[in-house]
């Protein structure tokens, strides 16, 4: 059997959930029959409508905006700090008992502060993606940083390499997944804190819109702005990966 | 032959543990392979990590010919695997200080001396075990060493590749190259050595100290002569 026959039965077969799911959709839809669950068509006009003449490409775009202001803040603030973390002694290593007091506290928390400082709108929303997109970033940058595989650094050692080269040529490259994976997951977190930051503190965006549909009644309206949410955030997520796998072609835990 | 080296009355202790060495003399002569023979454990690796300044010992010194540049070589490659075989040696000839003008050159000549001509550019993964070693020892060679130390650095390979690594190592002996092979290995020991160095007890001990001719590597009465050194080294009949 040739490789292209195996495959496609298994790609086939890949798509039996989200057809069982949009099939038990359409089923619990049309058994409740009532506006407050509408079905996959009317989701889907829905979708169109807000694509074709509604504000849906203005309000992504607000969003993703937001997303790329906060999740730039958050490397600027959370790598540097995280290095510190990792390589500038105790009192810097500290900073690690400061971050772990703030991981827990959800980034949706920090909303009405964000209102109180800094008011409703872009400036808010950009906040809390940074709060909660640094949490990774930094967690990640201050682990990768720290822990080199102490092989390599004693063969960099017997081989002589200075302060520097351990540095810029051993811990940051040996650092670089796990920096990678940090920002990953920081743009997972920054796209999930938008949302729920322009739900509650925002003029515009994606969640501010699911907010304002749910005033209008437009349930379907709702459900087709949550689908865009799903599929933008999917998209974003298989984008790093792919820019990851391309620059960081090494095996993990190769040495 | 002179000393590229002199331990003097070495002693180590890891902090708050048995020493492993106390006062071990040994000294280390230019063009020849000298394997320290011992059981595991039993501070070998140790020595080695001390002659070549790796670790620093408690007590006593380890004396340097002037100017004496000793590269080492592990149990595992230890390659950088984001870097191609030349970025490998690349990086010890930058930690050497070596204009990045003469490094291409260096890569190339130690390259071959290893028999990896044509692998410059191969990223680490896709090397064999034997190759990848072939690539750390070039890595060693690279910044013309006149001491090479090596950590069991057949350990991981399968006999046939272990055997003709060993020949090729005793091959690129001469008069400027030097080179001390820690090992558990009795046969590996007597068909490779110059001079065996025998170990053990704790604090670890000299149990023998002896050349072997060219005739005589390899042959049965040095190996059984080896094996009686390590039981009374302590081993017992594992070996």
């Amino acid at each position: 059997m040739s490789a292209a026959a195996g495959r496609l039965p298994a790609r086939g077969a890949a798509l039996v959930a989200p057809i069982a799911a949009l099939a038990l959709w359409a089923l619990l839809a049309a058994v409740w029959s009532s506006p407050r669950l509408p079905g996959p068509l009317a989701v889907a006009i829905a979708l169109a409508e807000a694509a074709l003449n509604g504000p849906l490409w203005a309000d992504l775009g607000a969003s993703l905006s937001r997303v790329g202001r906060g999740w730039a803040l958050a490397a600027a603030v959370g790598l540097p700090l995280g290095a510190a973390a990792a390589l500038g002694g105790p009192l810097f290593g500290g900073l690690r008992l400061v971050a772990g007091a703030l991981r827990p506290v959800p980034p949706i928390a920090w909303v009405p502060l964000a209102i109180l400082w800094l008011g409703l709108g872009d400036h808010g929303a950009t906040f809390i993606v940074a709060i909660g997109a640094s949490a990774p970033i930094f967690a990640q940058a201050s682990w990768g940083l720290a822990r080199c595989p102490p092989q390599l650094l004693e063969m960099a050692h017997a081989v002589g390499a200075g302060r520097r080269q351990v540095l810029l040529g051993l811990r940051l490259p040996a650092a670089l997944p796990a920096l990678s994976a940090g920002l990953r997951t920081g743009l997972g977190v920054a796209w999930t804190s938008v949302i729920a930051a322009e739900l509650l503190g925002a003029q515009s965006g994606l969640g501010y819109r699911i907010g304002a549909l749910r005033l209008g009644l437009d349930v379907p309206g709702v459900i087709a702005h949550m689908l865009v949410i799903g599929a933008v955030g999917a998209l974003m997520d298989r984008a790093v990966a792919v820019a990851e796998a391309r620059l960081l072609r090494w095996p993990a835990g190769a040495a | 032959m002179s000393a590229l080296l002199r331990a003097q009355a070495l002693s180590f202790a890891h902090p708050g543990q048995a020493p492993l060495l106390e006062a071990f003399d040994l000294e280390v002569r230019a063009g020849a392979l000298l394997v320290l023979l011992g059981p595991s454990g039993c501070g070998k690796s140790t020595l080695l990590r001390l002659l070549g300044g790796l670790v620093a010992p408690t007590a006593g010194a380890v004396e340097r010919y002037p100017r004496l540049r000793v590269a080492m070589v592990f149990q595992e490659p230890r390659l950088l695997p984001w870097r191609s075989v030349a970025g490998n040696l690349d990086f010890a000839l930058e930690a050497a200080g070596l204009p990045r003008s003469a490094r291409p050159a260096r890569i190339e000549a130690a390259l071959a001396r290893v028999g990896l001509q044509g692998h410059a550019a191969a990223a680490p993964h896709t090397l064999s075990g034997g190759m990848a070693q072939r690539a750390a020892l070039a890595r060693a060679l690279c910044v013309e060493p006149d001491l090479l130390l090596l950590d069991e650095p057949f350990a991981a390979l399968d006999p046939l590749r272990r055997e003709a690594l060993g020949a090729h190592l005793r091959g690129l002996l001469g008069p400027g190259l030097g080179m001390v092979l820690v090992s558990h290995d009795v046969h590996e020991a007597a068909a490779l050595a110059d001079r065996v160095v025998v170990l053990g007890g704790a604090p670890a001990q000299l149990r023998l100290d002896r050349a072997l001719a060219p005739e005589e590597r390899g042959s049965p009465a040095v190996v059984a002569a080896l094996r009686a050194a390590l039981r009374s080294a302590g081993a017992g009949g594992a070996v």
